[in-house]
């Protein structure tokens, strides 16, 4: 029964036809809130779906693959500083988008091949990500003093950096991003990045990342090297915390250490655990109910979110092992071949 | 034999574990299209050596060569590369996913798409899993994930097969339908088991080999090591010759 789960995002088989049509009818619904919505619904909205990528790419390299990092927020505040960084020095801005997508990779890369291929184990791997992404934080903290400069850029330590530029239209670099835009913009990002990743699962490539999950010696012993199969996804991965990272720096306008930081990090794993991390669409909905509920919270004056935070991760990981959304699909499941049931017998 | 008869062969391989030699300088051969099977009381090394066979332990001295390639460093996906198809004691599957899936994804190491599909096909037929194809290969009995291990290494179309006790844990029926699949791959491929149950044994066996304390003790067939007062005492004790 538990193992049934994984037929919820089932990595091998192609999406039926109503998922065309779910993507779709999100996909417009989603791009016509603004058209209804107040304006700051609509900007608290974008961050959402900004950590929604950020969930997608834990829940690809955790869920699917196995590999659990603990630190994808070093590669979110890579890509939030790499952005800001570039973007201030030469004013352009779409290139120090791709700039925040391939400065994590290639940290990834470095980092991820002398885990992965020095064998070190799932757990040790994640403690390393964790340290790395805790020392990032740390370091960039250092950075007040004004010797600490990247070409002009002043790095400023603690304060972080909040002269983030936004975002220009790449066809038209006079314009910048309305709120409205940046908001679709955020949408479009997420939802290309689900698809893609839903479809990259149907490849060879991520059929054999999920052998790898369920049992990666017998990966190896069929003959194909799991070490590069694991070390590019953690790449992948990596890639789109930092598009994740330069979303977010944006939309702040902010970039700051606490986005390498232990909270942050947890964040990511609530998220994830919360939604559902062997499937894709469950840490989205995990990222936005979580944040959106942490919102309200502070609203109620509860003044304890992160104590009622814990509460509800302790409630998944005990009630709801396998997240919101494939626990929800498990009652339907049920309820659906209980009435069948029901329904053949009275037929009789 | 002749040397190009040879596909597989250690010459001094050895095994030390702390002070404990369980391995000691075996030199062994095996011949294309044999179908070998190594037996041995517990602790008399078959298990270490079967390991390092198949690069799951790294030997402390010697050498393994397959068809003439020195294999005794090459990490465990090389070893598949080369044609060798290794089937452990527990069955070593991918719970989670269906029986179709654990015999694609052997399949399409090997061929390409439109091969995949007819090698998955036919090994779903010859093993008569084609019923419970959708079905995750976790909630099957012990019998049925063993065969679907051995369609995965029979998809892999690997030019030696290496078996650790593939009948522990079934009972009658399955044994005698696991020594006919093991009749029919041997067809093709050149096989060695590694075993405990000698009815087992006496009806698949051709030549056998016998471990004792790390080395071999002997290396004949069936009959003849039936018969051989050595390999009695071995298993028996000297103090149990009547």
């Amino acid at each position: 029964m538990a193992l049934k789960i994984f037929a919820l995002d089932p990595p091998s088989t192609p999406p039926k036809w109503w998922w065309w049509l779910f993507v779709g009818a999100m996909t417009a619904a989603l791009l016509l809130m603004p058209e209804y919505l107040e304006l700051y619904v609509i900007i608290d909205l974008t961050s959402y779906f900004i950590f929604a990528l950020l969930a997608l790419s834990m829940s690809f390299l955790w869920g699917y693959c196995g590999v659990l990092s603990f630190g994808q927020t070093a590669f979110f505040g890579l890509g939030g500083y790499g952005y800001t960084v570039l973007a201030l020095n030469t004013g352009e801005t779409t290139g120090s988008i791709f700039f925040a997508i391939a400065l994590p990779m290639i940290f990834s890369a470095i980092v991820g091949y002398f885990m992965i291929y020095g064998r070190i184990s799932d757990i040790y791997l994640s403690v390393i990500t964790l340290v790395v992404t805790l020392i990032l934080e740390k370091g960039v903290r250092a950075t007040s003093g004004d010797q600490y400069v990247i070409g002009s850029v002043r790095l400023n330590g603690q304060n972080g950096i909040p002269t983030v530029p936004a975002l220009k239209v790449p066809w038209n670099t006079a314009m910048e991003f309305s709120f409205e835009g940046f908001f679709q913009l955020a949408v479009v990002l997420m939802l290309l990045t689900y698809v893609g990743l839903r479809m990259l699962l149907l490849t060879k490539y991520g059929r054999v990342l999920v052998s790898i999950r369920e049992n990666e010696r017998r990966t190896e012993l069929l003959g194909y090297d799991a070490r590069k199969y694991k070390l590019s996804a953690f790449v992948l991965a990596g890639g789109i915390a930092g598009l994740s990272g330069a979303m977010f720096a944006i939309w702040g306008p902010l970039a700051h250490p606490q986005m390498f930081g232990l909270g942050r990090a947890a964040d990511v794993i609530i998220w994830v655990l919360v939604g559902g991390k062997a499937t894709l669409i469950g840490p989205i909905a995990g990222a936005v109910g979580i944040e959106y509920l942490k919102v309200w919270l502070g609203t109620q004056g509860v003044g304890q979110v992160p104590f009622v935070l814990g509460l509800v991760l302790m409630l998944f990981v005990l009630l709801f092992q396998q997240g919101v959304l494939p626990s929800t699909g498990l009652v339907l499941a049920y309820v659906r071949n209980n009435l069948s049931a029901r329904w053949a017998e009275r037929r009789k | 034999m002749s040397a190009e008869d040879i596909i597989l062969e250690t010459s001094g391989l050895e095994k030390r574990f702390g002070g404990v030699r369980a391995i000691a300088g075996v030199d062994f051969k095996l011949a294309r299209g044999e179908l070998r099977c190594l037996i041995g009381p517990n602790g008399a090394g078959k298990s270490t050596f079967f390991k390092m066979l198949t690069a799951q332990i790294k030997p402390s001295a010697g050498r393994i060569f397959f068809d003439g390639t020195d294999i005794t460093h090459a990490p465990s996906h090389k070893i598949s590369r080369l044609g060798i198809g290794i089937k452990n004691q527990v069955p070593d599957v991918y719970d989670g996913l269906s029986v179709h899936e654990n015999l694609w994804l052997a399949a399409r190491f090997r061929h390409n798409t439109d091969k995949s599909r007819q090698a998955v096909a036919a090994a779903l037929e010859s093993l008569e899993l084609g019923a419970i194809s959708n079905e995750l290969v976790g909630e099957l009995a012990h019998g049925q994930r063993q065969w679907v291990e051995f369609g995965m290494i029979m998809v892999l179309e690997p030019r030696i097969v290496l078996l650790d006790e593939p009948t522990a844990g079934m009972s009658v029926e399955e044994t005698n339908r696991t020594a006919d699949l093991i009749r029919e791959i041997n067809r093709t491929t050149t096989i060695i088991v590694v075993e405990h149950d000698m009815q087992f044994i006496r009806n698949i066996a051709k030549q056998v080999t016998v471990f004792h304390q790390g080395s071999i003790l002997a290396e004949d067939t069936m009959e003849n090591i039936q018969n051989n007062q050595t390999v009695r005492d071995v298993y028996l004790g000297v103090s149990g010759r009547a």
